[in-house]
């Protein structure tokens, strides 16, 4: 009957392959014969939200359990929310096509801030009441994870659970107790009193927040037995953790169509801006058998012509020479290309150039960050120019003619000298091309300088920073565009008005919720698309509240304010960021963590030491 | 060498998939097969196909063609017996061969479109629109809007009544030198006032030469 409605509908949309899912090993399991059913929310594209990680991973932790089916749902592009409403048809599972609301636990997502408003879409559109208060039930749970969880506060109006860390464990044990609550009839309270428990659980109705009368927290006060503090989850083992040994093939191309290899999580370096850097910690790697195993058995059963390395600093991987040696022989015979994002210019050889160009020869992308040494070392970019230019004399060597260079702008004090070395970085690395005796014959070079606006993130030594305000970070673009003067430095930029809102909701608290409702209510939807983002909406639900951008993006916080995540521990010490920030603004840098350990605390998630 | 044809069929919800995403599909259903298609060689080297018609999205077929080469000795029996252990729900290998005809000695398609709704009214809605003297359609060509006239076009038709349902039978130009959609047709029926069909539903039957015979 559903998919009978749906045919009418699907002829009249865009890439209707992306709403019927029947994707090569999407698991379709018989409802009758499952007791907690599980629908895994990605609050944007199919095309995005098939890319990512997580989603695969949870996929095949939750579908190995024998009483549970996880589906997934993406958020409808336009033209099909429009149909949908319009037809009355409900949002659906794409492995059944039953209505979101006949499942019991709605899980979300959360990769970034500019995603919220369409949870509350694809809940309506599933007929489910979007406010947790007004979901009385212990049926229709919504539950959220995913980075974005570190500063929970602004989605606390509508998730009833957060899932805090990584959720490969603490996912099952959510599922195990609601499937004994649903046998025997528990109340949605009991349900979450006893799901406090759990290690890596945030229920934010269980905590009452009171405010200063100039909209700073007073107290965050935990009841019914919630702790004070909740610690994110940590997966200790990480070499021996499930992960999938079949990806769902998707037939519409999707951002990254490709097997996917995570070789390791956390990151050594501490680069201060980098929230990733501090949340995922400490550094915990896969053995190289391990991964050629892994690698071997995604690309047999999914015939993937690419398979990517994935990690947030993929040259730091201790094995990285064994584990290409080991794979490398498998890709070739099979012409499979392999890809490794996250290289850093500091350890970047000519063996691994070499390697990676006998198979296909893609983009070379570095992250300098900065562009001149003083700020690299304000953010413990530990790069130096030096470093820059040995990596692209190699890269030019070895046949290659552009590269691009990611910079950020806003970062804490910066100045217009700083904006005019990434250019003058940019034009020494042309200057280097031309001065190189075995660059490639009769081409020209081309550097790409691609920058975005810093935005200050929780649990990094800089969330105590003010963003700059949307008028400085125009004219600082603006300054960077004005020192370019070769043809062979292109620029690109992002559009302010996105970063402004994600620095409101990164460092929010719980007043936000009112404002998401509202924007949400006006239109607001798909925030990170150009195309849809309406920031004069944003404006009005941010003034009707009685709220201002100012306090949440450009006020700088004292040491003493209680932060609305600081109930929210993701093992890094509130002393150690303080340290960090104080050593920052002295340009003062921190060995990474295989050098020296600078004590973040993040070593008590695995025992007591991060490195053999 | 080995030149190989695999006829196939494309049904259910795999008729959301384009043709372009179905390609893709087909090249990594190959490499799970483990079959020895010949890529092509060059600055980035990949795996040879060709199709002989490209199927219109939301159409489900019956005789989709696809040929490529094979670098070692295999049966067409053991190709289409790998390749139906490896396809998602929807493809279906009917059977491999050894190509006989070219693509291009394909000049038309026989199609079965059901009308689905009161199917009183549709046979007679339909058996009307028919009846004119002509159906005056705007086709999108590469040079442009063009009108056509399908009711010069239509090559054989015929009309059957079934519970809920109307089934049209129609044979239609197809190939390389001229396609005619059986959507245009669908669609300009549907356009006029108080269509009584809820949807419609076009499945592609067979591919046919000049003299009525299957492409092989």
């Amino acid at each position: 009957m559903m998919q009978e409605r749906l045919d009418a509908i699907l002829a009249r949309v865009q890439r209707p392959g992306r709403y019927v899912g029947g994707e090569l090993n999407s698991v379709v399991k018989n409802k009758e014969e499952v007791e907690v059913r599980f629908a895994f929310c990605f609050p944007d594209t199919y095309e995005i939200g098939m890319s990512h990680l997580g989603l695969k991973i949870l996929y095949n932790v939750i579908n190995a359990l024998d009483y549970a089916w996880c589906e997934r749902v993406f958020a409808p592009w336009l033209d099909f929310e429009k149909e949908l409403r319009e037809n009355g048809v409900p949002l659906y599972g794409l492995e059944s096509f039953d209505p979101l609301c006949e499942f019991d636990i709605i899980g979300f997502t959360l990769q970034y801030e500019l995603s919220y408003t369409n949870i509350l879409t694809m809940l309506s559109l599933g007929g489910i009441p979007v406010k947790a208060a007004e979901r009385q039930d212990l049926r229709h749970l919504v539950i959220a994870g995913g980075p974005c969880t570190c500063n929970p506060e602004p989605l606390c109006d509508f998730v009833d659970l957060f899932s805090l860390g990584e959720g490969e464990e603490s996912t099952v044990e959510i599922l195990e107790l609601y499937r004994r609550a649903k046998a025997e009839g528990w109340s949605k309270e009991a349900f979450l009193k006893e799901a406090v428990k759990i290690e890596g659980v945030y229920v934010p109705s269980f905590y009452d927040v009171s405010y200063h009368p100039d909209g700073t927290i007073a107290a965050v006060i935990p009841k019914n037995g919630a702790p004070s503090v909740v610690k994110k989850r940590i997966i200790r083992d990480f070499d021996r953790v499930l992960y999938p040994e079949k990806f769902i093939v998707p037939y519409v191309e999707t951002v990254h169509d490709r097997a996917v290899l995570e070789v390791m999580r956390g990151c050594i370096r501490g680069c201060r801006f980098c929230q990733a850097g501090f949340i995922y910690r400490p550094l915990r790697e896969k053995e190289a058998d391990t991964l050629s195993r892994q690698g071997k058995s995604l690309c047999d059963t999914s015939g993937y012509e690419e398979i990517s390395l994935s990690s947030l600093s993929t040259s730091d991987y201790s094995h990285l020479e064994q584990l290409l040696d080991h794979i490398m022989d498998y890709t070739e015979e099979k012409k499979i290309n392999l890809s490794l994002p996250s290289l850093r210019v500091d350890n970047f050889s000519k063996e691994l150039l070499d390697k990676i160009n006998r198979v296909r020869k893609s983009g070379l992308t570095f992250a300098p960050e900065a562009g001149t040494q003083r700020l690299r070392d304000v953010i413990n970019k530990n790069v130096t120019e030096e470093e820059i230019f040995r990596t692209c004399a190699i890269a030019f060597t070895g046949g290659h003619t552009s590269v691009k260079l990611y910079f950020m702008l806003g970062l804490p004090t910066e100045t217009l000298e700083d904006i005019a070395g990434i250019i003058d970085l940019a034009q020494k690395i042309v200057n280097l091309y031309y001065h190189l005796p075995d660059r490639t014959k009769g081409k020209g070079v081309q550097v790409t300088v691609s920058v975005s606006t810093f935005v200050p993130k929780p649990h990094t030594p800089f969330q105590w920073e003010p963003q700059d305000t949307r008028e400085t970070i125009i004219a600082k673009q603006k300054h960077l565009v004005s020192c370019v003067s070769s043809k062979k430095i292109h620029c690109n930029w992002h559009q302010v008005d996105g970063s402004v809102l994600e620095g409101v909701f990164a460092r929010g608290d719980r007043r936000l919720g009112e404002v998401i409702y509202r924007a949400w209510q006006k239109g607001c939807h798909f925030d990170s698309w150009d195309e849809c983002f309406d920031f004069q909406k944003w404006q009005e639900a941010i003034e009707e509240c009685g709220l201002t951008i100012d306090f949440y993006a450009n006020r700088r916080r004292t040491y003493e304010e209680i932060l609305p995540w600081d109930h929210i521990h993701y093992g890094v010490d509130k002393a150690f960021l303080m340290r960090e920030n104080e050593k920052a603004k002295m340009a003062c840098t921190t060995p990474n963590c295989r050098q020296q350990c600078a004590g973040c605390g993040a070593n008590r998630l695995v025992g007591g030491k991060c490195f053999e | 060498m080995n030149n190989m044809r695999v006829f196939y069929e494309k049904k259910e919800r795999v008729k959301y998939i384009s043709h372009l995403d179905t390609a893709h599909c087909m090249q990594r259903a190959l490499k799970r097969a483990g079959l020895p298609v010949w890529y092509t060689e060059g600055f980035n080297p990949h795996m040879y196909l060709t199709f002989a018609i490209p199927l219109a999205l939301g159409y489900e077929s019956e005789c989709e063609i696809m040929d490529f080469r094979l670098t070692e000795d295999i049966s067409p029996e053991e190709v289409t017996e790998r390749l139906n252990r490896v396809l998602p729900p929807g493809f279906h290998v009917l059977r491999t061969d050894l190509p006989v005809r070219k693509p291009a000695d394909i000049v038309k398609a026989e199609y079965a479109v059901s009308f689905y709704g009161d199917s009183q009214a549709i046979e007679a809605q339909l058996a009307a629109f028919l009846a004119q003297d002509e159906i005056l359609v705007e086709k999108k060509t590469k040079k442009g809007l063009s009108v056509v006239d399908l009711k010069q076009e239509i090559l054989s038709c015929s009309m059957q009544k079934q519970e809920g349902s109307v089934l049209l039978q129609i044979v239609l130009p197809a190939g390389i030198s001229k396609h005619i959609n059986p959507s245009l047709l669908t669609d300009a029926w549907m356009a006029q006032a108080d269509c009584p069909a809820d949807r419609i539903a076009i499945l592609k039957k067979r591919v046919l030469c000049q003299d009525g015979s299957e492409f092989i």
